[in-house]
């Protein structure tokens, strides 16, 4: 495991994932809090992107939390940090918020029409896409470097929530296609970063 | 599976975007393939590094500490107290949920409000335009709206809903209590929105004074969420414009996967 990946686990008060997690499953309050207040922003930053209004992201991140609180005795730190587990839920979740929203639009006629109308209710800066860390910001670098549509397609799939096909159907470019170009960024990213790591040491 | 197969979808895996039988036969691959396993890998140390610059929006020390509130106090629910408030029908009818209730337990609360909003003025937007004024006036009430949703950690205003799953046999059962009086010409709707959104179903509570209760025959384990909205419904029970300000609306009960 690289440099990079062993600061995304061990944290600066000390307490890594794991003996948050452990301390969680005991139902201790204060290792949720601490989980709350490390990892919402992001979670909250997802959610507001991928479901567009304060409503259903808050709901998305109090059961992102709220699985966490019920399930962490489930979870396995071999697939991933605790972020990763999170942020990998929320998307999941805010997608079926966004889409029950949709299903529920479709069979409103006039609702559709009247939502249109209305502005979502988010606060007036909506996502800040701040950068936490010096490895988030060399992150965002190395993404700037892919080629663009690698770029775009990272994005449509991991932030804004549209599965590999929705992927497809935005960029106008066949699923395969789509498909390649998530891998090979993601493989990209990686070896960019693992890169910069070694320049560090 | 083969390798190209796998590989095909391992991106999909770990964004967990297959369907549970896709995930199976990805996972019974990986695990006889070392080469498929080495890029599954490689991958997933890859989203770890992406997810470090998603977007973030930080969240106040308060909205933080009603956050936890909720989660925390979300596992008390006064299931028993549900029994005070419901007729004797509804009440065996409990009883026998309560019993599947220990089986396999899922819960969660919903508010309902109902937005008041000017009679007059309805009817004259209604005649007048294709979009009546309480849906105009929407933005303002999902603004209430949300006030309220996040007030559940602080108090537990009436209505109140609770869903118990038995997956014994194979239902859901949605309670709505403490509902006032409900027009006639408005309906609880609840929709589930099942993890496969293939199974998005429909269904009609039934209501009497202080309890609306609806059977879903559906796998507890696949619901995600139901939302319960009141809808206006016409004589020919279709959708048609209110005859009072109650609105389109209302939240969703989360259910544990």
């Amino acid at each position: 495991m690289s440099r990079i990946a062993l600061h995304t686990s061990e944290q600066t008060d000390g307490m890594s994932d794991d003996d948050l997690i452990a301390r969680i499953a005991e139902r201790r309050e204060d290792a949720l809090e601490t989980a709350v207040d490390r990892h919402s922003a992001a979670v909250s930053g997802l959610c507001h992107r991928i479901c567009g209004n304060a409503l259903d992201a808050h709901s998305v991140m109090l059961d992102v939390f709220w699985q966490l609180w019920r399930n962490a005795q489930h979870y396995n730190h071999r697939r991933g940090s605790l972020r990763t587990y999170l942020l990998t839920i929320a998307r999941s979740r805010a997608i079926d918020q966004r889409r029950a929203a949709l299903a529920r639009q479709a069979n409103h006629g006039s609702y559709v029409v009247a939502m249109q109308q209305v502005k979502p209710v988010v606060e007036p800066d909506p996502c800040k896409h701040q950068m936490q860390s010096e490895t988030a910001k060399d992150v965002r670098l190395a993404i700037g470097k892919l080629p663009p549509v690698q770029q775009r397609a990272l994005e449509l799939a991991f932030f804004d929530g549209l599965t590999h096909s929705e992927v497809s159907r935005a960029l106008d470019i066949p699923l395969g296609t789509a498909k390649t170009h998530i891998r090979k960024g993601l493989m990209q990213l990686r070896c960019m970063l693992l890169d910069a790591s070694e320049v560090f040491e | 599976m083969k390798c190209t197969d796998a590989s095909d979808q391992l991106v999909e895996y770990l964004l967990d975007d297959l369907s549970e039988i896709e995930q199976d036969a990805l996972r019974q691959h990986v695990e006889s393939c070392p080469h498929c396993a080495s890029e599954l890998e490689q991958l997933s140390h890859a989203v770890e590094l992406l997810y470090l610059a998603a977007p973030e929006r930080d969240v106040t020390t308060s909205g933080k500490q009603q956050l936890i509130q909720q989660i925390v106090r979300s596992k008390r629910l006064p299931v028993e107290s549900l029994a005070v408030n419901v007729s004797s029908t509804s009440r065996m009818r409990i009883t026998r949920w309560l019993v599947a209730f220990a089986a396999g337990v899922c819960f969660a609360v919903v508010l309902i409000p109902w937005f008041r909003s000017d009679r007059a003025n309805l009817a004259t937007t209604s005649e007048n335009s294709d979009v009546p004024a309480w849906l105009a006036n929407l933005e303002q009430n999902f603004q209430q709206l949300k006030f309220v949703s996040t007030s559940i950690g602080k108090a537990l205003p009436h209505p109140q809903a609770v869903v118990m799953l038995d997956p014994l046999a194979n239902q859901a059962q949605l309670l709505v209590i403490n509902l006032p009086r409900i027009d006639p010409h408005q309906a609880l709707v609840a929709w589930v929105f099942a993890a496969d959104q293939r199974l998005l179903e429909r269904h009609r509570l039934e209501i009497n004074d202080d309890v609306g209760g609806v059977s879903i025959d559906a796998d507890p384990n696949l619901i995600r969420a139901i939302s319960v909205t009141l809808e206006s419904v016409s004589p020919e029970n279709s959708l048609a414009l209110p005859d009072e300000a109650s609105k389109e609306v209302i939240l969703k009960l989360k259910l544990a996967s």
